[in-house]
């Protein structure tokens, strides 16, 4: 099992507290492709977070690759999201002033690896999303899909154990959704990572093992009992 | 494990993230080191110009106190000094008194206490002036004890000599009470006085001065001739463009002149204090520009927070955060101190030739200049760095 989530609880301080989950529990084992689906406001992208070790917990455990958040260190954290987890975000955040193999280069920037390394990983990364040929161009004149699996690429720099993708197709047009469920599939069946994808796309939800359906910061259902 | 892997990056590659953060707004990064640079370029051109112009105003106190000329032949010059020449110069308005010395080659070993023979000698290379009597008014020697040679001594022949005080304590001589000797070689001299100091030809410190009229007795080569002018003040540089026509009117070349005069101390009180007056003025450009990178790398880090968030979801620590913006903060200062150093050495430069002065700055200005850039932008990045690294990961994303 790469995540395991138990009595999970999220609430953002405020001069009125805000609940966003309320014990959740579930675990992911390893090379799996989970969905989180839910209305907004249900706490989808909080879990995402919590588990991305971006978003402090309330209560509750995270385990993640072996490390547990509830009580690990800021530097633990750390290295945790530069060796064992990638992101992939709505908003793609490619950086405008770099290159496409720029940008992706930096997704192991924090781990130590040689600037030459890095660049040729990089365009490893970008040969197998397809978009190699587009190694020189700058984000501004990549499509949405090509901006993603650029995005993509970047996330898997760091080899890591778990990709959390946070509404990777919510940008996107129906072809290019396609085409972005079509690598997170690759990527999965070639003993890749495991994929957590939040999401409100039917056809991501459709595309993933299974479903975690939250309302209310509540798990629904999706979790095996 | 790998997770217990450290989440480190190399020095250099904060240093290219750093240029490339910079180059996100070429503008704006640009202005800013405009910025920075005329603050400090107006620091190098105010100490510049204040030490151009003060260095004018202490040549000018020079120029008007000045009122010593030393005249000397060159190496390889056998000039000889006519008396008639002596006399024009003498007679030449607003000079007040002149002497003729000679040199004799550096090497000559004087030693003192019962002979260069004796067990007890101390044997010293120094300096042998061979002189006029009036040699000693004329470079204003003090005495620490005993008195100089008068024509007596001169027409006698006698075989005497006065110590420069430097000489003297090197030959253990401190006073003249019971009549001690040196020897120049084997030949004999009595000291009869010793001089603690001199308005000018500080070669007298050092050496010893016998009369011209002993000098004949001693084995050794007379390497120049000099002759020491007392001037009036306003005379000095006028007689300076002169004196050698005048003493050597067939090969005045090979007199060398030089212009002394008492150390100016009041030019050099007014030169230090209008360095003061520039760096105090100056601060406060340099304090304005620090507070406009202080202001631009706040907007910077305003603006760039997803690309915050971002870094910390590769990894980035707080560290890595506050130290990429530290050194672009760094830099901005660095490249501001470096232009503004180009411009303010440009400006002495300018305003020296409009102004006809000499152009003067110490060496260490624009070093200076350069480094006070990389601090104040790194002092004015602080703020902006640590406000930059304590950004929520989660909520910097989803600005």
């Amino acid at each position: 099992m790469i995540i395991s989530v138990r009595d999970l609880h999220v609430t953002y301080e405020g001069p009125v507290p805000v609940q966003a989950v309320r014990g959740v529990t579930f675990h992911v084992e390893e090379g799996e492709f989970v969905s989180i689906v839910g209305p907004s406001g249900s706490g989808k992208s909080s879990i995402l977070y919590a588990l991305g070790a971006l978003l402090p917990q309330s209560a509750g455990q995270v385990m993640v690759g072996g490390v547990n958040l509830s009580n690990s260190s800021e530097s633990a954290r750390n290295e945790l999201r530069a060796h064992t987890i990638g992101f992939v975000f709505q908003e793609f955040h490619l950086l405008a002033r770099m290159s496409v193999l720029e940008n992706v280069a930096m997704g192991s920037l924090y781990t130590g690896v040689r600037p030459r390394k890095r660049e040729e990983l990089a365009l490893r990364l970008l040969d197998s999303v397809g978009i190699g040929q587009l190694a020189d161009a700058t984000p501004q004149r990549l499509s949405g899909g090509e901006k993603q699996r650029t995005a993509i690429a970047r996330a898997l720099m760091g080899s890591p154990r778990v990709l959390l993708c946070d509404e990777p197709s919510g940008n996107l047009d129906r072809e290019s959704t396609h085409n972005v469920i079509q690598v997170l599939n690759d990527i999965r069946l070639e003993g890749g990572p495991a994929v957590v994808v939040v999401t409100h796309d039917p056809e991501v939800q459709a595309a993933s093992d299974r479903a975690l359906t939250l309302r209310d910061g509540v798990l629904m259902r999706g979790e095996p009992q | 494990m790998r997770s217990r892997q450290r989440a480190r990056v190399a020095t250099a590659g904060l240093v290219r993230e750093a240029i490339h953060g910079l180059m996100a707004f070429p503008i704006r990064t640009a202005l800013t080191v405009i910025g920075i640079s005329v603050g400090l370029a107006a620091m190098v051109a105010s100490v510049g110009i204040s030490e151009s112009t003060g260095a004018n105003i202490a040549f000018r106190f020079f120029e008007a106190q000045a009122d010593h000329l030393l005249l000397r032949t060159r190496d390889t010059a056998t000039l000889e000094i006519r008396d008639d020449a002596l006399r024009d110069l003498r007679a030449y308005p607003g000079v007040q008194a002149v002497a003729l010395a000679s040199e004799f080659r550096e090497g000559q070993i004087v030693t003192a206490r019962g002979g260069p023979d004796s067990v007890d000698a101390v044997r010293i290379p120094a300096s042998v002036v061979a002189a006029q009597g009036s040699l000693f008014g004329v470079i204003g020697a003090s005495f620490t004890t005993g008195r100089p040679f008068d024509i007596g001594h001169v027409d006698r022949q006698a075989r005497v000599a006065v110590l420069g005080e430097d000489l003297a304590k090197r030959l253990g001589i401190w006073t003249i009470e019971g009549q001690p000797t040196v020897h120049i070689g084997d030949q004999e001299f009595s000291v009869i006085g010793i001089v603690g100091s001199v308005e000018f030809y500080d070669t007298v410190i050092d050496g010893l001065v016998i009369p011209e009229s002993a000098a004949g007795s001693l084995n050794a080569v007379r390497s120049s001739v000099i002759v020491a002018v007392d001037t009036e003040p306003a005379s000095t540089f006028l007689i300076a463009g002169v004196a050698n026509l005048v003493l050597a009117p067939t090969a005045p070349g090979d007199l060398t002149v030089s212009v002394a005069s008492r150390p100016p101390d009041v030019a050099a009180a007014i030169e230090s204090d209008i360095d003061s007056l520039a760096i105090a003025l100056t601060s406060v450009g340099v304090l304005v520009a620090a507070i406009s990178v202080a202001a631009v790398m706040t907007i910077n880090v305003t603006e760039r927070t997803s690309e915050i968030g971002l870094r910390r979801s590769l990894g980035a620590s707080k560290r890595h955060i506050a130290t990429q913006f530290l050194l672009e903060s760094a830099t901005v200062g660095l490249m501001g101190g470096l232009l503004g150093s180009m411009i303010g050495v440009g400006l002495v430069v300018g305003v020296a030739t409009v102004r006809d002065i000499e152009p003067v700055m110490s060496q260490e200005i624009p070093v200076f200049a350069i480094g006070l850039g990389a601090i104040v932008g790194t002092l004015a990045g602080i703020s902006p760095a640590i406000r930059a690294s304590r950004m929520a990961p989660a909520s910097s994303l989803r600005n």
